[in-house]
Formats: C-alpha cells, sequence, structure tokens
C-alpha cells in the first residue's frame, strides 16, 4: 500500500503545535504544505479543511 | 464560512446549528477547492524517503546487464537504473518513459517502474495500464501481480478506513479487495516461493483490519526469507494487534537479535513500547533508530535518503510525555528538513 505517514504526520502535528503555541502564522504555513503534499483528493480535501479552520 | 466561524465565537460554541453550519460549508468549500486543485495539480512523486521506502518493500534485486551494443532506449534504461540507485526518482521516471518510448531490451520491468510510479504518484489508473502492458509481454512476474494487487485496493468502490499502525493515524481509501486477492493469487501461481508477495499480501489484510491472516503471511514470507526485515517486524506488529503481546515482544527480541543495524527494527519496536506506555524504553529504541539513519546517511556509498520516522516518532513521544512542545518542533523539522534536503544528518 502506498500510504506518506511520515510527510503527513510530521506537517500536521508541526502546523498543530504552532497553533497550540499561538504561532498561527507559522502553522498556516504548514498546513499549506500538507496541502501541497496531499496526492489524492480525499487527502486534499482533509489538508484543506484544517487549513480553512 | 468566516460569518458563520464569527457566530459560532459570539455565542461561545453553545449552539450545535452555528457550529453544524461551519461543518458544512467547510465541508463544501474544501470539497470544491480540491477538485479545482486536483486538475491543475502536476502529479509530482512523494519525498525521496517514502518513494525508497515503498521500493525497499520488495526486496533488492540487480538490475539486469544492459547489451553490449545498446540501443538508444538500453542506453536510457540504463540511465534509468542509475538514477533509481541514487535515489534520483523524477528523473528516473523521465528515463523509464524515454526508454519505452524508443523500446529497450527490457520492456515489462520499465512498464514495471512507470506503473510504480505512477501508482506513488496517486495515479492508479494509469499504474494499472502500465502494470497491464508489463504483464501481457510477460506474465511470469509475481512483483508485477503484487503491485497491481496493492493498486486494485485504490481503486474500485473507495471506502475510507482509518488505520492504526501503532501510534499513528493514517486515512487510506480502500477499493477491491477481491481483484487484490486475485491477483496476489496469480502472483503465487507464477512463483508459490516468493517472499515479497506473501509480505504484501499481508500489508494488504493488515490494512483491512485482518491481522490474523497478515500475520500468517508476514510468518511464511520471513520463513521463505530470514534476511527480509519487513516481514518480520511487521509480524511483531500484527501479533501485537492480535493482543498476542508475548508472541509480539519475542518476535522484536529476536529481530533485534538478527537485524541489530536496522532502524526499522528499532523504531517499530518503540512504536509498540510506546502504545503500551514504556515512554522510558520507547525513547531509547527510538534514539537508536534515528542513530542508525544517521549513520547510514552519513557514510560515504551509504543510504541516499533517511527514514525520518523515528524523528517523527521521537517528536509524538516527546508531545505525550513530557508535553515539550519545543523539543517536538525540532524533530519535526529535522524531519521536514531530511524530505526535502534528502541528507540532512541533524544538528
Amino acid at each position: 500500500m502506498v500510504v506518506d505517514p511520515e510527510a503527513d504526520i510530521a506537517t500536521a502535528t508541526l502546523a498543530q503545535i504552532l497553533l497550540q503555541e499561538g504561532r498561527a502564522p507559522e502553522a498556516l504555513e504548514y498546513f499549506e504544505k500538507s496541502v501541497e503534499l496531499a496526492r489524492t483528493e480525499q487527502e486534499l480535501v482533509s489538508s484543506i479543511s484544517y487549513a480553512e479552520v | 464560512m468566516s460569518d458563520w466561524t464569527a457566530a459560532c465565537i459570539v455565542e461561545e460554541f453553545k449552539y450545535q446549528d452555528s457550529t453544524n453550519a461551519v461543518q458544512r460549508v467547510l465541508k463544501r468549500l474544501a470539497d470544491t477547492q480540491a477538485a479545482e486543485r486536483m486538475e491543475k495539480k502536476p502529479r509530482k512523486l512523494p519525498s525521496p524517503n517514502f518513494v525508497l521506502a515503498y521500493l525497499s518493500s520488495f526486496r533488492p534485486k540487480p538490475w539486469p546487464a544492459i547489451p553490449e551494443n545498446p540501443s538508444e532506449g538500453d542506453l536510457a534504461l540504463q540511465e534509468a537504473f542509475k538514477l533509481v540507485d541514487e535515489a534520483e526518482f523524477n528523473d528516473a521516471s523521465d528515463k523509464f518513459d524515454k526508454a519505452i518510448e524508443l523500446g529497450c531490451s527490457y520492456m515489462p520491468l520499465a512498464l514495471n517502474y512507470t506503473g510504480t510510479f505512477a501508482f506513488i504518484r496517486g495515479d492508479p489508473d494509469t499504474a494499472i495500464e502500465e502494470f497491464n502492458k508489463s504483464l501481457a509481454l510477460d506474465e511470469k512476474q509475481p512483483q508485477v501481480w503484487a503491485k497491481r494487487a496493492s493498486v486494485q485496493m485504490e481503486k474500485g468502490t473507495p471506502r475510507i478506513f482509518r488505520q492504526r499502525t501503532s501510534v499513528t493515524w493514517t486515512e487510506l481509501i480502500l477499493g477491491d479487495r477481491t481483484e487484490a486477492m486475485k491477483d496476489f493469487a496469480k502472483a503465487l501461481e507464477v512463483d508459490p516461493s516468493d517472499p515479497d508477495v506473501y509480505y504484501h499480501r499481508g500489508q494488504v489484510r493488515f490494512l483491512m483490519g485482518d491481522f490474523s491472516d497478515a500475520a500468517s503471511d508476514y510468518a511464511k514470507s520471513a520463513e521463505l526469507d530470514k534476511k527480509f526485515v519487513y516481514s518480520q517486524v511487521q509480524l511483531g506488529v500484527a501479533q501485537y494487534k492480535l493482543g498476542q503481546i508475548k508472541d509480539s515482544m519475542v518476535t522484536f527480541r529476536k529481530c533485534l537479535k538478527n537485524f541489530k543495524n536496522s532502524a526499522e527494527v528499532y523504531n517499530y519496536y518503540g512504536e509498540i513500547l510506546l502504545d503500551q506506555g514504556d515512554f522510558a524504553q520507547a525513547t531509547e529504541k527510538f534514539e537508536t533508530a534515528i542513530e542508525l539513519e544517521r549513520q547510514s546517511a552519513s557514510v560515504p556509498g551509504g543510504k541516499k535518503v533517511r527514514n525520518v520516522m523515528p524523528l517523527v516518532n521521537k517528536a509524538i513521544l516527546s508531545l505525550q510525555w513530557k508535553k515539550d512542545a519545543l523539543e517536538a518542533e525540532k524533530y519535526l523539522k529535522e524531519a521536514l528538513k531530511c524530505m526535502s534536503l534528502r541528507i540532512c544528518c541533524g544538528d
């Protein structure tokens, strides 16, 4: 099976940590990165949802 | 979107109607944007770390010899082989395309690789086409059948599964299991003793939550090739999922003995220990895995790309155990740096 957990988890976790620390602009940068990394439409939907929230 | 979110904030998220409205608008917005972006998105390969991880899930085989008087297609193929060895996968993919276009001495193999790269890019339709062409030229390729089986899982009627490997959740869209199993059967018809095929069938079964059959497949694969680390590590994980904790620990300890320098073993063992709440032991295992990966990437002729999963796991552990966001951030940034710069030895 092809899944790319490293990139997904690293960017998503980092974005969430930064958001919790109140570093929203940096967090957004990583949320955007996870949108770039998404390979399938379903992955894109979840990445965009996080980036929009 | 902003209006509904503002309403939620004013109402302090007390009213379900507004919260639901935000979810609804967000879903619609994300769906539309995803469809638009998908159309424009160039089909790029993911990080070399990831491509290498997939390629390594098949045991290494030497490249076939290029003929003494090579055609232009053969030369392109030779370059493609070299680029794969150097972990330059986007360029390798172009060279395989070129070799096929010009015609070369090993068309089934070249098509195997173009199909593989299409699969990794998230383009299962093209992957299946390429594998079909490869199999039409030579159907005695268990690896191609096994790969086509995995692709079948991304096609068909997609259903979303949330899969917990051990510490991490991954969302998977799984498709046609019946077709996948037929392809695995074909692969085993060609070679009933191919360790790769059992390992990959195990992977599909594991992802479907069928841990018992997955464990049998991993065990069979390990029995056929005792040097293949992945089947043994995954056997330990499957046993753990089945609640056979003692067996799982025995499997991992055996792995530690037999594969002393394998970062994979330390990483997966660490994940299991983390899941059991043994933070101290898990830390030790992740740190060893990180160190082994650093070493293997730093020696001349060593690994071209690093497996960054131990770094990600160490970060998760820092958060869970010590609530140390700064340390987690440091490890995650190192992981991302390794993925974008290919080689990085950390600070």
